[in-house]
């Protein structure tokens, strides 16, 4: 079974910049058979989303080991940033600063909930907005989006985005469910589940 | 050194949500300057007022937003004319301590 590792989960997304409904992104003239893999792995049919989805496809197979044919990913299956969220606040690996290979949840203040996921890639500098409210310049790697930001593009893009801890973004440090690190360590909770450990709570 | 197909790659590769902010301001930069115009007739408070809308939504990063939806563009507004508000009152803090009769006339007539 696969350590948590960032470095890999960063790696195999970077091999998906470009990717997106439209095999080899604008130019392209594919089926979209990417997206509807991703959508089927966490159970979406039809439309909809699926940046989401697209988190969970990288993470799994970036954790998947052939041999045993298991995947260590500790995150759930979901096409929604609200349950990937809700996930992550129940885990408590909701962390205030941002690190590479960090999943992000960006955060719609009038609609109170999650609306997009991504993983960041690389920090740039941090900031102060108008209103006091510290922001990180991260990049991302996220899909279903296009070169300015916005959501329900055909692609997945490296993004350079601003994001806040106090505006309602979210950085999950998913490597915090290591069962390994978490086995021995007395502040976590650790099970077995289908025979292989997860973490229920990190510290 | 990249080469121009390589640039042209690397263009469809990269995005910048900041740029989001001028697909906002298409749809809304009209709103804000009207209401910047009835809050003053100053046009360096004006210049002001909807810079200051600008900022604002920038700092809300509009990709957070829908801008086909009609309630995300109003939140938009809302939220830009709320700010320029703040500095509207900040700006003319030392004529509202003191107000003359044309001052509260022109106050009300604002927010109205």
């Amino acid at each position: 079974m696969f350590r948590l590792s960032t470095r890999s989960l960063i790696a195999t997304a970077s091999a998906f910049i470009g990717l997106g409904e439209r095999a080899g992104g604008s130019e392209g003239g594919g089926t979209g058979g990417l997206v509807e893999l991703v959508r089927r792995e966490v159970g979406q049919s039809g439309h909809g989303a699926w940046d989401t989805a697209l988190v969970h496809h990288l993470g799994y197979w970036s954790h998947f080991d052939h041999r045993s044919q298991h995947s260590s990913w500790p995150l759930i299956a979901t096409a929604s940033a609200t349950e990937l969220g809700a996930f992550g606040a129940e885990r408590k690996i909701e962390r205030e600063e941002p690190e590479p290979g960090d999943v992000f949840l960006l955060y719609a203040p009038n609609k109170r909930q999650f609306v997009r996921a991504g993983i960041i890639v690389a920090l740039g500098g941090r900031g102060k907005f108008v209103n006091g409210n510290v922001f990180h310049e991260v990049v991302t790697i996220e899909g279903n989006t296009n070169e300015r930001g916005h959501a329900g593009g055909d692609r997945t893009l490296a993004m350079t985005r601003k994001l806040s801890w106090e505006g309602g973004d979210r950085f999950l440090r998913w490597t915090d469910l290591d069962p390994y690190l978490a086995a021995g360590d007395p502040t976590r909770s650790v099970d077995s589940l289908g025979g292989r450990l997860v973490v229920r709570k990190a510290a | 050194m990249i080469a121009a197909s390589g640039l042209a790659q690397l263009e469809r590769a990269t995005g910048d949500a900041g740029l989001a902010v001028a697909d906002a301001l298409a749809k809304v930069e009209v709103r804000l300057q009207r209401k910047a115009r009835r809050m003053t007739r100053d046009e360096d408070l004006y210049d002001d007022l909807v810079q200051e809308g600008m900022i604002r939504l920038w700092e809300l990063d509009p990709t957070r937003f829908d801008l086909s939806n009609r309630r995300d563009t109003r939140y938009l507004v809302r939220a830009a004319v709320n700010r320029m508000w703040t500095v509207f009152f900040a700006e003319t803090a030392i004529a509202l301590a003191d107000p003359t009769e044309a001052d509260v006339r022109q106050f009300v007539s604002m927010v109205a």
